[in-house]
C-alpha cells in the first residue's frame, strides 16, 4: 500500500497535537502488555529450549515410581527410580537418542573445599552418567566432561560451574586440580558456563558421576530409588513410540517380579507438562493454554475498552476528514485500514513501553516473580529472545483489533454528504 | 456530461418527512459551467453532494460521464469519484494535520499504480498551477481562508477529473479572495475544458457562467 507512509506521517502529527489522549492510550496499552509480558517471559524462560536445556521440546521425564501389590493393586511406595529398574527398562530404549539418570538432593547443599582447605563453599551435586552430557547441550569453558571409562571405573571426577571454579580456585583454568566434596577427594574434569535455575533439570554447581557417589540402594526389588530418568527422542520418532515402548519394557520387568510391579502411572511428561504442573497427574496442556489464554484476554481486554473510548473520541472528531477521503476515492475498507494502522503505531509504541516495564518488573521484584523450584534467579539476557518479541507483536497486535475495530467501523457508517458536515 | 432524472430526495425521521428534491430533470454539457441559485434550505447542497454520488437520490437516475451510478458499490463509486469528480468545499476541508502538499496528493493515494514520485510531482505541479508552490510545506492553518480554498483546488484537480462540484466556494471569503477563487475556476474551466456546476448565493459570480438554474423548496423553477 503505497499510503502507509501518509498514514503513520499523519498518525504520528495527530499524536503530537493531542497529547493527553495519546499519552493515556499509550499507557493504557504498556500497562497491559507489561501485565501479560511478565507472565509470557517468566513462561518462555520456563519452557523455551536454551542451553544447555535445548532439547526441550524432545525431553520426556519419569521422576517417579509406583511400587505396586501385584494382587491386589495396593501403594506400597512412592519414590524415585531404582538402577535395577532404570537399566532394564530405560537405558535400552530404542526410541530415545539418549536416556540419562540422575541423583538430584536440592534441599541439601554438600560442602566443597579446596585442598589446602582454605576455600569452601556450599554447592549443589548432581550425580549422573555420560548420557547427561548428550541429552543436555553445555558450554564447556575448560576441559570435558567425565568419560565413559570414568563413570564405569567409579573414578572421583568432577565437572564443576564456573562459579564454583572461581569460588574454590579463584580462575576457571582449573582442569586436572583436585578438591574435596564432602571431604573426598575429586579430580575437576571440565568447567561449564554457569546455569540457569530456569534450566531446573540441567541446573547444579558440581556434576560427579553416579557410580562414585552415595545413591545407589535402592528397594523393592529394584523398582524404587533415588534416580530421575530424563530421555532424548531419537528423530524419526515420537512419544507415542516411546511410551510404548516404555511400558512394553516395564511389562517385562514387571513379569520377573513375584510379589510386586513396577507403574509409572501418567508419565513420561514432556518438558511443558512437567512445568505446568504434570508431577502427580495428567496435564492437558490444551487446557493450560486455554486457561491463560482467558486471562489474557480479559487483562486485555479492560485496557482494550478504555483505550477504545479514546479512540472513539478522537475518530469521531475525524469524520469529516474520513468522508473527505471517501469523497476522493478511499473505499470503507481503506478507511478502517487507516484506522487501524494509526492506532497500531500507538499499540506498538506501548508495546515497546510495556516490554521495557516487564523487565523492570521483573528485575524489581524478582524476589516473588523470578522463583523457580530451585531458588530465585536473577533477570537474564536468555529470557530475551525472539518468542518474546513475536508474543509483543501479537499482543499488540490483538489489543489494537480489540480497541479500534469498533471506532474504525463507526468512523465509515455515515453518509458521506452528512459526515462532511458534522 | 451529467443527466439528472426525475431525481427526488426525502429526509425521512420517525416523527417528519422531509422534501429536500422534488423531480429534478437536469442535465450539463460537457464544457459547461453551470452556477445552481437558490435560498438557504431549497436543496442546492443535496442536489450537488447527489451529482458528487456523497449521498443516494430517494428516486430517481444519475449519470455522469455515460454512466449508470445507481447499480454500482461502494468501491466502484469510491473509484469512479477518485477518476471523474473533483470537489470544492465552502469550508475547504482541508486536513489539519497534513501540509498542503500531503493535502494536494490525497485524490491520488486512492488511484492504483501511482508511485509516490509521482504524487508529488502532480502536486507540485498543480500548487504552481494555483500560485501556492510557495506555501507547499505549510500546514492549513498557517494559510488564509483565500489560500486554503486554492489548495482545495489543487486538490479537486490533481486527479485530472472532468467534472469539479463546487459547493459555495466563495462562501467564507472575503471579495478579493472570492475573486482569485473564481479567476481560477474560470481557467480551469475555459482553458483546461473541465465541466463546473457551482453552487453559490452571489449572483455577480454565478452571471458570470455559462447558465444559471434556480430552485426554491426543492424544486427546479427556471
Amino acid at each position: 500500500m503505497p499510503s502507509i507512509n501518509s498514514y503513520i506521517k499523519q498518525s504520528w502529527r495527530l499524536l503530537r497535537q493531542n497529547r493527553l489522549a495519546a499519552l493515556l492510550s499509550i499507557l493504557g496499552t504498556a500497562l497491559a502488555i507489561c501485565m501479560i509480558m511478565v507472565f509470557v517471559i517468566l513462561f518462555i524462560a520456563n519452557t523455551a529450549a536454551f542451553k544447555p536445556e535445548s532439547h526441550r521440546a524432545d525431553t520426556y521425564y519419569v521422576t517417579y515410581v509406583k511400587t505396586e501389590g501385584k494382587a491386589d493393586g495396593r501403594r506400597i511406595a512412592m519414590t524415585g527410580l531404582g538402577l535395577p529398574f532404570i537399566k532394564e527398562c530405560f537405558y535400552p530404549l530404542q526410541s530415545a537418542e539418549a536416556v540419562t539418570a540422575v541423583v538430584r538432593d536440592i534441599w541439601q547443599k554438600q560442602i566443597l573445599l579446596s585442598m589446602d582447605g582454605r576455600n569452601t563453599v556450599t554447592a549443589s551435586i548432581l550425580e549422573t552418567d555420560t548420557a547427561f552430557w548428550h541429552v543436555y547441550n553445555f558450554d564447556f569453558v575448560a576441559g570435558n566432561p567425565f568419560s565413559k571409562a570414568t563413570f564405569e571405573s567409579g573414578l572421583h571426577e568432577a565437572v564443576i560451574s564456573e562459579k564454583m571454579a572461581r569460588s574454590i580456585f579463584g580462575t576457571e583454568q582449573v582442569v586436572g586440580k583436585e578438591l574435596k566434596i564432602n571431604f573426598q577427594v575429586y579430580r575437576v574434569c571440565g568447567v561449564v558456563k554457569d546455569v540457569s535455575r530456569f534450566a531446573d533439570k540441567a541446573w547444579a554447581d558440581v556434576w560427579i558421576p553416579y557410580t562414585a557417589g552415595t545413591h545407589l540402594f535402592y528397594n523393592m526389588e529394584g523398582i524404587g530409588g533415588s534416580f530421575e530418568c530424563y530421555m532424548l527422542l531419537k528423530k524419526g520418532h515420537n512419544r507415542e513410540d516411546l511410551q510404548q515402548e516404555l511400558l512394553k519394557r516395564i511389562d517385562n520387568f514387571n513379569a520377573g517380579l513375584s510379589d510386586v510391579r513396577a507403574n509409572i502411572l501418567h508419565q513420561p511428561f514432556s518438558h511443558l507438562e512437567k512445568w505446568m504442573g504434570g508431577e502427580n497427574s495428567e496435564v492437558s496442556v490444551g487446557k493450560v493454554f486455554l486457561r491463560f489464554g482467558v486471562i489474557a484476554f480479559i487483562i486485555l481486554l479492560v485496557p482494550a475498552l478504555n483505550i477504545s473510548g479514546i479512540i472513539l473520541a478522537w475518530t469521531r472528531k475525524r469524520i469529516p476528514e474520513f468522508a473527505l477521503r471517501q469523497a476522493y476515492g478511499a473505499t470503507r475498507q481503506r478507511i478502517m485500514s487507516q484506522v487501524l494502522l494509526e492506532n497500531l503505531l500507538v499499540t506498538l509504541i506501548g508495546g515497546l513501553l510495556g516490554f521495557i516495564l516487564s523487565y523492570l518488573a521483573l528485575a524489581c521484584m524478582g524476589d516473588w516473580l523470578m522463583i523457580t523450584s530451585l531458588g530465585q534467579e536473577q533477570l537474564s539476557l536468555q529470557m530475551v529472545n525472539g518468542w518474546v518479541f513475536i508474543a509483543v507483536f501479537i499482543l499488540c497486535l490483538l489489543l489494537n483489533l480489540l480497541s479500534a475495530v469498533f471506532p474504525a467501523w463507526k468512523a465509515t457508517r455515515q453518509q458521506i454528504s452528512e459526515a462532511l458536515n458534522s | 456530461m451529467i443527466t439528472l432524472t426525475n431525481l427526488e430526495k426525502v429526509y425521512r425521521t420517525k416523527e417528519i418527512e422531509t422534501v429536500a428534491l422534488e423531480n429534478v430533470n437536469l442535465t450539463v454539457d460537457k464544457g459547461e459551467f453551470l452556477s445552481i441559485m437558490g435560498p438557504s434550505g431549497c436543496g442546492k447542497s443535496t442536489l450537488l453532494n447527489i451529482m458528487g454520488l456523497l449521498d443516494q437520490p430517494t428516486r430517481g437516475t444519475v449519470e455522469i460521464a455515460g454512466v449508470q451510478t445507481a447499480s454500482m458499490d461502494d468501491k466502484q463509486l469510491a473509484a469512479f469519484r477518485n477518476k471523474t469528480l473533483g470537489f470544492v468545499f465552502q469550508s475547504f476541508h482541508l486536513i489539519n494535520s497534513l501540509n498542503v502538499l500531503d493535502n494536494v496528493e490525497l485524490p491520488l493515494l486512492y488511484r492504483p499504480h501511482v508511485s509516490a514520485k509521482e504524487r508529488r510531482e502532480a502536486a507540485i505541479a498543480v500548487l504552481e498551477k494555483v500560485g501556492l508552490s510557495h506555501r507547499m510545506r505549510h500546514f492549513p492553518t498557517q494559510l488564509s481562508g483565500g489560500q486554503c480554498q486554492r489548495v482545495a483546488i489543487a486538490r479537486a484537480i490533481i486527479g485530472n477529473p472532468e467534472i469539479i462540484l463546487a459547493d459555495e466556494p466563495t462562501g467564507n471569503l472575503d471579495s478579493k479572495m472570492g475573486a482569485e477563487v473564481m479567476e481560477i475556476l474560470h481557467k480551469l474551466n475555459q482553458e483546461d475544458g473541465r465541466t463546473i456546476v457551482m453552487v453559490t448565493h452571489n449572483e455577480n459570480q454565478a452571471k458570470q457562467t455559462s447558465r444559471i438554474v434556480h430552485f426554491f423548496d426543492g424544486r427546479q423553477i427556471q
